[in-house]
């Protein structure tokens, strides 16, 4: 178990370094920098040079990625570029938010997949059946901007349930703290539940056809246990397969639901870097993301090999 | 009477959320929309702040280091010039009281308003004007080039200060009036970034990127106080977000310029203000292009262009069509609109004339930050193919544009609006064909007109030139003009004062619930 633990970490560093190095030559080789954009359409090209030399933006990709990791050393993440604020502040600012939607739209999907997965694997071909599968399909057909406006429009505008956008903190108002995440954590699950609920159905299937199943029948045992207590604990890992990687998804960021409900997410915060070519922001905000899927992903598999002893015999069959 | 608003805010929906989506952070619109988060008070009686909705978020808060106009939005209340531009284009006083422009226009003598003082508490004096504007002269100052001619600054005593320059300027004083010519501490420049401090009627409170930035009155302040205690601008990136929050109340201000302004319209809630900027959009061209740098081709496409129709379908009509490169607000505009109209059959003959009467194709780099630009671009492109010429639209991110458009001059055409600028020489100059501008007239012929303006130091003759280069740009088309558009904001209607100067700004310490 340590030595498939060590090897783990050791890729998932290999992990982290790869992406930092990928993330950075890719932002400084695409055209446009950000003493460009500062300056704007007024510069003269010797003042822009003058800018790009002192902000070291003429140096080498690499000359440059080497001071970006000097400075890591030292625990320091640099200074947005855009913002003149430091990165580490800028990226913990929208935890709250990205860390709240995705935690709220996981238990949202994650409660209505159980429900419905299980129910239309226990009556296939059922009119719960057919709805869940609908359910499916509509989730991953409807585009997550649209169905937010129109929960904007009928329940922030028209029922004034809800606030059209911002985020509140917890701190200031924890019913408006929920206010504030409820719709948007709701676009993201019903684009969430379709996978889910395939996951949680399938696997269901699979697991009602087990032998054990049948001699739970025979036994006579009632209905929950014997689909829920035998029957799902059996059909556990796939959908947990898939719930721990859209929560890594959302982990990323989810650009066009926070633009939507205006709110300040990590999706946003990429999203801006890259179009202003603010190089430090991009690397704070993506090595973030970066750790926490990768950790996300360590943990899981960890847990599964400690769960189940064939893979950490193997030391390494079930990759990320 | 809601349904009806709630049908015309579906019906923009999918245009609106797009064009949210792709205009998030470009150095550039201060696109406004708004709502807050928490539900906030809007009973008339007693409201005490301000909630103002803006689409970009600003670029850091030190209006000496960036050119987002976003930014000056807000920093317009926190911090001040010497002298202010109003509505009616007349120098107003701001921190300096008085003012001589030598005769010779090479001096400028300012006397300070005594007894301002700094958020941070410390009186303004004359050595922090000067810190000021010699600030504007660093590398990383976007308007550095503007400062290049102002060399000596000689404070005379605490509350008067003469600038020199290099050459005669016949508008110097306006170099003064700009939203980002403001006065700050030497002491917090480092930090005004993140930290301003000014001398305006607000002070700064916070600000968390991509949410919000809040600003409080400022109680010290030497002339009459704000009368709104507070100005919170919550970002909101998408306009029909924002369009919700003003119908709900949440928002006292927004900015709507060329959103579809029909769900907020004849609501007794909302009132509009309308004014055109100042600042010309144009169909910008590269002049070593083959195509292009053929005058008749040029001409025959400015024939071939429908502005009213532009104007039409992207601001709904709230615009003014200009046959030249000066806003139809500037004092020198004359209107040149009837030099080449919309023709298609002259523009097919010009196109004859020229030796392409089967047309040609040629680039069109749009940027796709500002979707009032591309849906500008996608209409000419429709209107060009009507005489033969095919236009291949490239759609690039605002940095590919800066990059490839502004500072490698790669490109054939593209649509941009130069934002404006309070002396006329100062919004023309980029046609010079020395000046390595994008849009730089390389064939010359605006050069004798420029150099002279540059020169010349009386009002008239001044004015005669400037009316002169109208008629060069209407008649040789360097670029093909298109229309002076109007700002439009959205505002609660109980928000009253509400005046925009041509810098595009508005002091809201002027604003006032009734």
């Amino acid at each position: 178990m340590l030595n498939y633990a060590i090897k783990r970490i050791n890729g998932a560093l290999l992990v982290v370094v790869a992406v930092s190095v990928i993330t950075f030559v890719m932002l400084t080789q695409i055209s446009g920098n950000a003493a460009m954009l500062a300056l704007g359409t007024d510069a003269t090209a010797e003042q822009l040079a003058q800018l790009e030399h002192s902000l070291g933006l003429d140096l080498p990709w690499y000359l440059q990625y080497l001071g970006w990791v000097k400075n890591l050393f030292h625990l320091d993440f640099g200074t947005s570029a855009l913002y003149g604020e430091n990165v580490l502040t800028l990226v913990l600012q929208r935890l709250p938010v990205t860390l709240s939607l995705a935690v709220l739209s996981m238990l949202m999907a994650l409660i209505a997949a159980g429900f419905l997965g299980v129910a239309s694997a226990v009556k296939k071909g059922s009119i719960i059946d057919i709805l869940s599968r609908s359910l499916m399909q509509i989730g991953a057909a409807i585009p997550g901007f649209w169905i937010g406006l129109i929960f904007i429009i009928y329940l922030a505008l028209g029922k004034k349930w809800f606030p059209a956008s911002g985020f509140v903190a917890p701190g200031d108002s924890f019913t408006g703290y929920l206010q504030s995440i409820f719709l948007p954590s709701l676009v993201l699950a019903i684009g969430e539940v379709g996978p889910l609920l395939r996951a949680v159905r399938t696997s269901m299937l699979q697991s009602l056809q087990q032998d054990y199943i049948l001699m739970a029948k025979v036994q006579g045992l009632p209905a929950w246990k014997i689909y829920i207590k035998y029957g799902l604990r059996g059909a556990l890992a796939a959908p947990l397969n898939v719930a721990g990687m859209q929560f890594a998804k959302l982990l990323g960021g989810t650009t066009v639901v926070e633009s939507v409900f205006s709110l300040p997410g990590l999706g946003r915060l990429v999203l801006v870097a890259v179009e202003q070519r603010d190089i430090v922001l991009l690397q704070g905000a993506v090595m973030f993301i970066t750790l926490a899927v990768v950790l996300i992903s360590l943990l899981a598999d960890l847990l599964t090999a400690w769960m189940n002893p064939r893979i950490r015999l193997n030391e390494g069959g079930n990759a990320a | 009477m809601k349904k009806q608003l709630l049908t015309g805010v579906l019906a923009g929906l999918m245009m609106l959320s797009c064009a949210g989506c792709g205009a998030s952070n470009a150095a550039g619109s201060a696109s406004a929309a708004s709502t807050s988060a928490a539900a906030s008070g809007t009973g008339a009686a007693g409201r005490d702040t301000l909630h103002v909705a803006i689409m970009t978020d600003p670029e850091g808060l030190d209006p000496q280091k960036t050119s987002a106009t976003s930014t000056y939005f807000v920093t317009m209340n926190v911090y001040e010039p010497l002298v202010m531009m109003d509505e009616n284009w007349e120098i107003q006083p701001r921190l300096a009281e008085s003012w001589q422009v030598a005769d010779d226009c090479q001096s400028v003598t300012f006397h300070l308003k005594k007894g301002v003082k700094f958020h941070n508490g410390r009186e303004m004096t004359a050595e922090d004007v000067k810190y000021s504007i010699e600030r504007l002269k660093e590398d990383d100052s976007p308007k550095k080039k503007y400062y290049a001619n102002i060399t000596g600054a000689e404070i005379k005593d605490d509350y008067t200060i003469t600038f020199t320059t290099d050459k005669p300027d016949a508008v110097l004083l306006t170099s003064f009036a700009y939203p980002w010519s403001v006065i700050v501490p030497e002491e917090c420049a480092d930090t005004l970034k993140t930290n301003p401090v000014g001398t305006g009627a607000y002070r700064f409170e916070s600000w968390v990127p991509q949410q919000e930035v809040k600003l409080t009155r400022n109680d010290d302040y030497y002339d009459t106080p704000a009368s709104i205690e507070n100005v919170d601008y919550q970002v909101v990136p998408d306009t029909t977000t924002a369009m919700v929050g003003i119908l709900n109340g949440d928002v006292d201000l927004v900015d709507v310029t060329g959103s579809p302004t029909t769900p907020i319209e004849n609501n007794p809630a909302v009132s509009i203000y309308e004014k055109s900027i100042n600042s010309v959009t144009v169909l910008g061209m590269n002049l070593d292009n083959e195509y292009l740098a053929n005058e008749q081709v040029r001409q025959a496409m400015a024939s071939a262009i429908d502005k009213d129709e532009i104007i039409q379908a992207v601001n709904e009509g709230h615009g003014d069509k200009v046959g030249s490169y000066l806003p139809s607000s500037a004092a020198e505009y004359i209107d040149t609109n009837d030099v080449l109209p919309y023709d298609v059959d002259h523009a097919k003959e010009l196109l004859a004339a020229a030796g392409y009467p089967d047309g040609f194709t040629i680039g069109l780099t749009l940027p796709k930050s500002y979707p009032m630009y591309t849906s500008i671009g996608q209409i000419i492109a429709d209107q060009l193919e009507r005489v033969g010429i095919h236009c291949e639209i490239e759609m690039v991110e605002w940095a590919d544009w800066m990059q490839n458009v502004y500072t490698d001059k790669n490109y054939d055409m593209t649509v941009m609006a130069n934002s404006g600028r309070l002396s006329a020489y100062d919004f023309i100059a980029r046609f010079h064909s020395q000046s390595g501008d994008y849009i730089s007239d390389k064939t010359g012929e605006a050069d004798e007109i420029l150099d002279k303006l540059k020169d010349e130091l009386d009002a008239d003759t001044r004015t005669q030139l400037i009316q002169d280069f109208q008629r060069l740009v209407a008649e040789k088309v360097p670029v093909v003009p298109l229309e002076t558009q109007h700002r439009l904001y959205a505002m609660s209607s109980d928000l009253q004062g509400y005046v925009m100067y041509p810098s595009e700004t508005t002091e809201f310490k002027v604003l006032s619930f009734s």
